[in-house]
Formats: C-alpha cells, sequence, structure tokens
C-alpha cells in the first residue's frame, strides 16, 4: 500500500512539475499588439514583419490587412519596450497608432493612441490645401500623422487621387511652410519642401513615388 | 463576360494550374490551398512563410517563401524540400519554372536570378532605366524571353536570357504596382495593375489592346487557360473568371 501511496505522490510530482513548466514556458513570451496605419499591399506588409524578425526572437505573428493589427510574441527577458516597438516600426516606414504589451508576468502596457490633437481655441482657424507626393494608403496614413500631430492643425485629410492635402490650422500656431516642413521630414515632398534622400530610402517600396 | 467566385477566408497571391484544378497561395495564412473552378476548397497545405507568386513542373509546386528567403519544392505526395540557391535572397516574390530554367523575383534585392539549365546569373539592379529593377514580383520564362512585373517601376520589363533588358511595356498606362504578370502567347501578354484594379493585356510590341477591371479588387496573380483568363483578387479575396463573350 506504501509503495502504491509513493508511486502516486511520484507521478502526481512528475505531473505538477511538469505542468508548471510548461506553464513557466507559455508565460516566458511577452505578447504585443500593434496597430499599424494604412497597410496595403501584402509586399509591404510582410516586409514589417521581416523588419521585426532582425529583433531576432520573434514568434507567433500575424498581420490582419483589415484591421491594420499586427500581433507577436516575443521572449519576456528582452524586455522589449513600447518606444522599440514603435521605433522598429517606424524605421520599416509604416506609422503606429497604438502598441499594447501584455506581458508574461500579467501586466499590461498601453500607449497613448496617436490621434488628431484638437486645434488650439485661440486665433484664427484657417482651412488650407496644398500638394503632396505620394502613392497609396501607407502614404496618406504617414503624411495624415505628420500633419495632425502639430499642435494647432487638425483634419489633415490627403486625397491619394489628386495629391492634395486638406487641413484645418491655427494661424497663430503654424504656419503653411512648417506644416510642409514636417511632412517632408517624414519622406514626402510637398510643394516648397523635399524630404532628404536618406529619409525618401527608409520609406516601403510601394510608398517610393519618386521616378 | 466575368463570373465572381469567392474565397472566403483567403488572401491570395499566386495561382497556378495543376490536372484541371488551381492551387493558390495563401500569403496571409502562411498555406497553398488547392480548389476547382468553383471555388471548392480540395486541399490545403501549412506552414509556409508568406508564399508568394508560384510555378508548378512535373507535379511539382515551387513556392518562393517570402518571410523564409528560401524556395521550398512540394511534390505530389507533399514532400518538401528545399531548392539549393547560389545566392542569398531577400524576400522571394515570385518563381517560373520551366523545363531546366529558373527565374526568381529577388524582391529587396532588385533582380531576378536565372538558371539557364547550366549557369545563374543576376539580372537587373536596383533603378528605373532601362534594365533596372524596383522591387519585381513576379517573373516568367516565355521562349527566349523572361518577362518581369517590375512593381514599383509600374511596368512590365522583358529581358533576353543573357539577361539584357529588351522592352519596357506598360509605361504609358501610369499602373500603380504592376504584380502579377502571366504570358499566354508572344502576342498575349497580360499584367496587373494592383492599386488601380486593373489588368492590362498587351501585344509583342507592348502596344495595349485591351484593360480588364469588372470585379476587380487589388488583383495580383492570373493565368490563362483554356480560353478562360483566372485572375485573383487579394482585397477582393476571390477568384474572377473572363471569357469572351
Amino acid at each position: 500500500m506504501k509503495k502504491i501511496i509513493n508511486t502516486i505522490m511520484i507521478v502526481s510530482a512528475m505531473l505538477i512539475s511538469n505542468l508548471g513548466l510548461s506553464q513557466n514556458n507559455s508565460k516566458s513570451m511577452d505578447a504585443f499588439t500593434v496597430q499599424v496605419n494604412g497597410l496595403g499591399c501584402p509586399f509591404c506588409a510582410y516586409g514589417l514583419e521581416k523588419k521585426f524578425k532582425e529583433l531576432d526572437g520573434m514568434k507567433k505573428s500575424s498581420i490582419d490587412m483589415e484591421t491594420g493589427i499586427f500581433t507577436f510574441e516575443f521572449p519576456s527577458e528582452r524586455k522589449l519596450s513600447i518606444f522599440q516597438v514603435q521605433e522598429q516600426v517606424e524605421k520599416a516606414g509604416y506609422t503606429p497608432v497604438q502598441v499594447e504589451i501584455n506581458r508574461s508576468n500579467g501586466e499590461v502596457e498601453r500607449s497613448e493612441k496617436q490621434t488628431a490633437l484638437a486645434t488650439d481655441s485661440e486665433g484664427e482657424v484657417k482651412q488650407i490645401s496644398f500638394k503632396v507626393e505620394g502613392n497609396c494608403g501607407m502614404c496618406k496614413a504617414r503624411i495624415e500623422k505628420a500633419a495632425n500631430s502639430l499642435n494647432g492643425v487638425s483634419n489633415a485629410l490627403w486625397d491619394e487621387s489628386t495629391k492634395i492635402l486638406n487641413l484645418k490650422v491655427n494661424e497663430n500656431t503654424f504656419h503653411q511652410e512648417q506644416i510642409e516642413a514636417a511632412i517632408a521630414e517624414v519622406g514626402h515632398n510637398t510643394e516648397n519642401k523635399t524630404s532628404t534622400t536618406q529619409v525618401y530610402e527608409s520609406l516601403p517600396p510601394c510608398c517610393k513615388y519618386r521616378k | 463576360m466575368s463570373k465572381q467566385i469567392p474565397l472566403n477566408g483567403v488572401s491570395p497571391i499566386g495561382l497556378v494550374e495543376q490536372k484541371g484544378d488551381l492551387w493558390i497561395s495563401d500569403g496571409d495564412h502562411n498555406r497553398m490551398i488547392k480548389t476547382n473552378f468553383s471555388g471548392k476548397m480540395l486541399d490545403s497545405i501549412s506552414d509556409f512563410d508568406r508564399p508568394m507568386h508560384i510555378s508548378n513542373q512535373d507535379g511539382k509546386l515551387y513556392i518562393p517563401n517570402y518571410g523564409a528567403d528560401n524556395i521550398v519544392i512540394v511534390d505530389e505526395n507533399k514532400k518538401i524540400e528545399t531548392l539549393n540557391l547560389p545566392d542569398t535572397l531577400d524576400a522571394p516574390s515570385g518563381i517560373s519554372v520551366v523545363e531546366d530554367e529558373i527565374a526568381i523575383a529577388d524582391f529587396y534585392n532588385h533582380r531576378i536570378l536565372y538558371f539557364d539549365g547550366a549557369k545563374w546569373i543576376s539580372i537587373g539592379e536596383e533603378g528605373h532605366e532601362n534594365g533596372d529593377l524596383y522591387y519585381p514580383t513576379d517573373v516568367q520564362i516565355f521562349g527566349d524571353k523572361i518577362y518581369v512585373a517590375d512593381a514599383y517601376n509600374n511596368r512590365l520589363q522583358v529581358f533576353n536570357k543573357k539577361g539584357e533588358s529588351i522592352l519596357l511595356i506598360g509605361e504609358e498606362e501610369k499602373m500603380n504596382a504592376s504584380t502579377g504578370v502571366f504570358i499566354a502567347s508572344e502576342k498575349e501578354l497580360y499584367i496587373t495593375d494592383f492599386e488601380n484594379n486593373k489588368v492590362n493585356v498587351y501585344n509583342a510590341k507592348g502596344e495595349l489592346h485591351q484593360t480588364l477591371s469588372t470585379g476587380l479588387s487589388k488583383p495580383i496573380d492570373l493565368i490563362k487557360t483554356n480560353n478562360k483568363l483566372v485572375v485573383i483578387n487579394y482585397k477582393g479575396q476571390s477568384i474572377v473568371i473572363y471569357t469572351k463573350k
């Protein structure tokens, strides 16, 4: 009888131990959810995934083209941060909207959602429009974000077919030249500002508008 | 006349015909699926890494793994092997295999790797001039020529087998991402215009013969078989079959 009980205890201990191991294994990865604006063509979207493979350790990645949601797992001990994820997304030429990390210890980290800022209440709000070079939905996301990120600028909307950017601007805060400079900084030529070759070359293939 | 067949839950990228059915690469879901011409799913194979524009010969499927930088070969028994290559690929996006010749579109290296049965050569380099390539996505060996979907130069470029550019096609049409190519004959050249939701048909001189748009939503690859033109829609998740009136 004692032998049977011992055997049961050993088997139980092994089962618990194995269970613990598998729990530890499953908990050793952090889960990342990244919302990216403007994913359009698979060649570029899978290019984003390739960019994260450079970090070495990424597992279980998936991309939902409809929602722009990119998910993956990454080893917890590497402590990949929200900032590093945003930086990697931008390095690949994409526009991150929000990053959420579910750490293996149960903690959840979430970035601020990057949306348009409210226009300053003081000063005259004026509607302006100018031409911005670009190609696709990813360009649209990048151009609009660059404009809307400026405090005092709102409702930036770029038309893919006409290449015209319409926006509202508080004239006390920004002038068109400064807005054009901000857009050129992310890779898109405007009527009066030209993007540097280095920034332009970092754009994804489908955003390369220079011929 | 066209007919649209839904491919629910499939994000098609490449297709070939094999024994009267279609094999389609499903890039978003890392798998190959086999359907009939009515869209009925007959078979599937998983565990690829972003499979792209495919080719087939002697019952074998040749599949570029864009995410893994390799080419895998799947035989009729689903036995998988990896193609030996002379150089490193960076996101292979298309392949054409004809007898002992192989051509591979090497996306981020802006080139075609071509094997003539004896030796490999590299065709093209990054740029926008004649002979340059800019993110090629598909390739087809046909006769004594190599046809390249020079995707982000927005054109179809034709090379001889020495790697010399001999014709540029489609620059007048202002295509936006010419992603998939199919050569039905030397006089009948098809190219998908991905962002503009069109398929352009050219003659041997590169003159536009016809433009198709009915039912197209981000068309990405196509074949012509038994007088039917079969186009797959990446965003539209469907097959569109055109027949002559």
